[in-house]
């Protein structure tokens, strides 16, 4: 039963950070730009992260779904949507109104205070699928059994 | 004495094979492991290269300032070149205008940099506002001369209305603070009130997306993109400040 609730877990959150990735990996610019509006990082790590995040969140996002060393892949995804808590978080505090760029835009936003409530829902509950799994990472449906052979038992 | 075929060695025997199975086995997954997790660093790495090379950003070919698309303070010869591609309704615009208005009016006076001001139509999916402005300063620019649309221009920013404003300011308002920073009503209010400009505002917007300009503020320092490595609006001013002064 359990094995189940994880394969719910691995696609939820998987097709989640694939979305989210593919919805900005065609604009590098607005990537960054969405990254700088949080005013959280220092001025050099604004590009880097900009064009990592969408890259990280396909490639976790596909390896949640394929069940693709599924612990790391979990581990993944919670320090991103901790990540995301916390910028959310922090740019709600001061008061910054801005689109959160989950999914592609980003930048400043009139009104997005009435959004964060719900994206930060949004990511505590991917944050909490995610723990899921890394504190049980044997699901159905996986690559994992197949790739990576379960040791011989002793006796 | 144990004899080499005694129950006891024959399973310790088995034992020893079993538990080098086991390390074979370890040492297979592992490996398997590892070429698994360093083919999702290359596509990671690769991925990030490409991002990193698809940003266009800073590439931009804008003519020198000096054009007949803005608005330049400040001598030709000074020895920095700052361009600010703007839309007068853009938030970040309005931001970077607040903390470089004085600054860089100071620069320009004391000799240290030519500045030119480009606004242009970028926010055109909040309404007509960005069109009307634009237009009103061209308006101004071209009936009033350069200082009177100098003070238009930081009106417009300083009462620059919020992106989901409504109603924006009318066109009567357009008029009263052209005519605050200088200018005489009768010579703008047909040309505001008429979008008698709209072709300025229209080339000096293709002119902004042909030079490769993707958003707003967009600064340039000495015709090279500026501000790349900003943490926020406020740093890429005080950046651009400190490399003007």
């Amino acid at each position: 039963m359990r094995e189940w609730v994880g394969l719910l877990a691995r696609l939820a959150t998987g097709a989640v950070w694939i979305g989210a990735g593919i919805a900005k990996l065609g604009d590098s610019y607005q990537s960054v730009q969405a990254v700088r509006a949080y005013e959280l990082l220092p001025g050099g790590l604004v590009e880097p992260v900009g064009y990592l995040l969408p890259v990280l969140e396909v490639v976790v996002g596909a390896a949640l779904v394929a069940g693709l060393l599924t612990r790391g892949a979990a581990v993944l995804s919670a320090l991103l949507s901790v990540a995301f808590v916390v910028g959310i978080s922090s740019a709600w505090a001061r008061g910054l109104e801005i689109d959160c760029g989950c999914f592609g835009g980003g930048g400043y936003d009139p009104g997005a205070a009435a959004h964060y409530p719900w994206e930060i829902a949004r990511d505590t509950a991917l944050l909490l699928a995610s723990l899921f799994l890394v504190r049980w990472p044997r699901t159905r449906l996986a690559l994992d059994p197949v790739l990576f052979r379960v040791p011989t038992p002793v006796g | 004495m144990t004899k080499k075929n005694s129950p006891a060695a024959r399973a310790e025997r088995a034992a020893a094979a079993l538990r080098e199975q086991q390390r074979q086995e370890a040492r297979r997954r592992n490996t398997m492991v590892g070429a698994v997790v360093g083919i999702l660093l290359v596509v990671v790495v690769g991925g990030f290269l490409w991002m990193r090379g698809s940003d266009s950003s800073g590439d931009i070919d804008a003519p020198a300032a000096g054009s007949d698309r803005g608005l330049a303070i400040g001598d030709p010869d000074a020895p920095h070149q700052v361009i600010i591609y703007e839309d007068f309704l853009c938030p970040f615009c309005g931001q970077l205008e607040d903390a470089t208005r004085d600054g860089l009016a100071e620069a320009a006076a004391a000799g240290d940099a030519y500045v030119e001001y480009r606004p242009f139509v970028l926010l055109d999916r909040f309404g007509d506002y960005s069109e009307r402005a634009t237009n009103a300063f061209a308006v101004v620019l071209d009936a009033s001369g350069p200082e009177v649309a100098k003070q238009f221009h930081d009106l417009l920013f300083s009462n620059q209305p919020a992106e989901d404003a409504d109603p924006f300011p009318s066109d009567d308002e357009l008029v009263e603070w052209a005519v605050e920073a200088g200018a005489t009503e009768a010579d703008v209010r047909p040309g505001i009130e008429g979008l008698e400009q709209q072709e300025w505002v229209e080339a000096a917007t293709d002119a902004a997306t042909d030079a490769g300009v993707q958003g707003t503020p967009t600064v340039l320092l000495d015709g090279e993109a500026f501000g790349g490595d900003a943490s926020s609006v406020e740093d890429l001013a005080d950046s651009l400040l400190d490399a003007v002064q």
